[in-house]
């Protein structure tokens, strides 16, 4: 099958006075279509630097290398005016924070009309008509009047539930849904997790899911990507990712979940601290609050070495 | 919103009260009298008396305040002690003047500053930012008298053009009165968007750096609208109110300016009436400046309300 989004050794460098830092580097994952590929990682570790690199929507003292092949093209190579189509057409993006990723000053109908009329080129009774139909979708009651209200007049969960009305406005082939719950409570996290699944099942829209919260993971994601400290330290489906963990990372953030069968239960916090950017150790980036670390693992950097066909891991031990 | 007008124009009585009895006491408590100062320095001592006591001015200040407060709610402002014209309908003449002026002055200043400050905003930290900013510093410490003076002498000395003598309105005839307003205006438009400028640049760096900008961006826009769409009225809310500061200051008379073009606005006439101890034109003319500037931070605040509808009264 070919997949619908293709990163091939996507790295991040910010450039600030003469300094360049290298934030996220050797990112390679594919998404196909109709798959959930979860990213999970502490937060930190370059998790929205990447799905930033998708959107281009860093800024400009970012240097970005690599290959982000979406369907036949190169999103890096493409013009600002080709990918202008792109952007909020055929990928969308769906922010953390729906207090502040809203215009405050124009109408929900307005915000949610905006990307149809632009990219769908329809009328504006069409696209008020597809607005209404969009609020009904994602469960905004009463959307007649919801469209002509402002932001500040919803709360989160709903202002969340217009986010991502506003991401699916024209029927994307691709959301990437950055931390989409974090902000909201338990309650409506699950409300709002329940939606995307619906989404993406109805559609066939593939998501890109970013989080760093393992519950939300085995809740949604088809396949699962670990993050640590700008690297993908492993790679695999959902199940594997919970059963038979390879990178001792990952191990670690698997101990630290609590359990609802257990009754009590001390948590497993992983000792020490991620290195900075600028001062990344040769060796493993992981080694230094890593149980089982060796010489080797100070010394050279694993790479990201493929255990069986789908299950990879960045570790000499896996 | 009618109520909240209401309710602010009832607000104001207590300022407008202050303002009279501020306005009344400094220039009674100004040293000279206007009647030594019309009858000049022979005048003999019962002739002073005999004026002072037609113009009411031998009564107890109390008393004085008083008569003025009764006539003014009668709409009845007094009459010049110098011409013996009635100050009302002069000082409406002569408000007329200033805000044309202003108002072209207004629309010069802004339409270079907008665009200037957002320009700016947008290219941040480059050297299209560096230049902008050289400049409106300069138009910020440049005195308007010296921008006003040096536009008259390059005009007259190198391209031999004066601008009429002869005041008109822009109502009877708006080729002369442009001609007579335009330099003034441009004076101080370059004056007034260097403050408007660096306000853009400021409010619109803080909007674009707002997550709401990123989804604009996310949706698919390009970059105009982003800016204009997106960005314009968000940042609003300070230059407005630096712009309407503005306003309220310019159309109480630009004193410097109307003097070196000849504009018989607002600010002279009442020059005027303080270098003749003219009491009534002075009182008059200060107390109704400052209901101008007082209606204008009413009408600024009501553009808050309609930028912003978070802004509620
Ligand atoms: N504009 C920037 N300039 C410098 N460093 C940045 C910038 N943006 C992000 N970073 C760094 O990149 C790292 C990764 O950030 P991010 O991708 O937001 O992490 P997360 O995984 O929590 O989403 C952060 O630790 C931060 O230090
Ligand atoms: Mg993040």
């Amino acid at each position: 099958m070919n997949s619908l989004l293709k990163v091939e050794d996507l790295k991040v460098q910010i450039k600030k006075n003469k300094d360049v830092t290298t934030i996220i580097k050797d990112i390679n994952f594919s998404i196909n279509p109709g798959e959930t590929l979860g990213v999970v990682g502490e937060s930190g570790c370059g998790k929205s630097i990447t799905s930033l690199a998708i959107m281009r929507l860093l800024d400009k003292n970012a240097q970005v290398t690599g290959k982000i092949q979406f369907e036949s093209h190169d999103i890096l190579r493409m013009t600002q005016k080709e990918f202008r189509h792109v952007r909020g057409n055929h990928i969308s993006l769906i922010f953390q924070e729906p207090m502040t990723s809203l215009n405050p000053l124009h109408k929900i109908g307005k915000q949610i009309s905006e990307p149809v009329i632009r990219h769908l080129k329809m009328s504006k009774s069409d696209a008020k008509e597809r607005t209404i139909e969009l609020l009904n979708a994602v469960g905004i009651p009463r959307p007649n009047e919801i469209y002509n209200e402002y932001p500040y007049q919803l709360s989160g969960g709903m202002r969340q539930r217009i986010v991502i009305a506003m991401a699916m406005a024209c029927n994307p082939r691709l959301i990437i849904a950055d931390e989409p719950t974090t902000a909201l409570d338990v309650t409506i996290q699950a409300q709002i997790l329940k939606l995307l699944k619906k989404i993406a099942k109805e559609n066939g829209t593939s998501i890109l899911f970013i989080t760093h919260d393992l519950g939300v993971v085995a809740e949604m994601c088809d396949r699962v990507i670990v993050m640590y400290a700008g690297q993908i330290v492993e790679e695999a489906d959902v199940r594997t990712i919970f059963k038979q963990p390879k990178h001792p990372y990952t191990k670690g953030l698997l101990s630290s979940m609590p359990n609802m069968e257990k009754e009590y239960e001390v948590l497993d916090t992983i000792e020490g601290s991620v290195p900075m950017f600028n001062e990344m150790p040769t060796g493993c980036r992981y080694a230094s609050r890593c149980k089982l670390a060796q010489d080797i693992c100070f010394n050279r950097e694993p790479d990201l070495i493929k255990a069986n066909s789908d299950h990879k891991a960045r570790c000499y031990f896996a | 919103m009618g109520k909240y007008i209401l309710k602010r124009l009832f607000s104001l009585i207590p300022i407008i009260i202050g303002i009279s009895i501020i306005v009344f006491l400094i220039i009674h408590l100004v040293p000279g009298d206007p009647a030594s100062i019309i009858l000049g320095n022979n005048a003999t001592p019962e002739a002073i008396k005999a004026l002072n006591a037609k113009l009411g001015l031998d009564k107890p200040l109390i008393v004085q305040y008083f008569d003025w407060v009764v006539h003014l709610i009668q709409g009845n402002f007094g009459t010049s002690v110098q011409t013996d014209q009635s100050v009302l309908p002069t000082l409406i003449n002569k408000f007329l003047v200033t805000f044309q002026l202003t108002l072209l002055s207004v629309l010069i200043g802004w339409i270079i500053a907008i665009p200037l400050g957002i320009l700016s905003a947008v290219k941040a930290n480059s050297v299209v930012d560096f230049i902008l900013r050289i400049i409106s510093m300069l138009g910020i410490s440049i005195p308007n008298f010296a921008i006003g003076t040096l536009l008259l002498l390059i005009l007259s000395v190198y391209f031999g053009w004066y601008p009429p003598i002869d005041y008109v309105n822009f109502w009877d005839d708006p080729i002369s009165a442009l001609k007579i307003f335009i330099l003034p205006a441009i004076t101080m438009g370059i004056v007034l968007s260097a403050g408007i400028m660096r306000m853009t640049r400021t409010s619109f760096i803080e909007t674009l750096n707002k997550d709401f900008i990123r989804t604009a961006r996310a949706k698919g826009n390009p970059e105009g609208t982003v800016i204009v769409g997106h960005g314009l009225r968000n940042s609003m809310i300070p230059i407005i109110t630096i712009g309407g500061m503005q306003i309220g200051y310019l159309l109480g008379g630009a004193v410097i300016v109307e003097q070196l073009f000849s504009i018989p606005g607002i600010g002279q006439y009442i020059l005027n009436g303080i270098y003749h101890r003219d009491f009534p034109v002075v009182q008059g003319g200060v107390l109704f400046i400052s209901l101008i500037f007082v209606f204008v931070n009413l009408i600024v605040d009501i553009i808050y309300c309609w930028i912003d509808p978070r802004i509620k009264y």
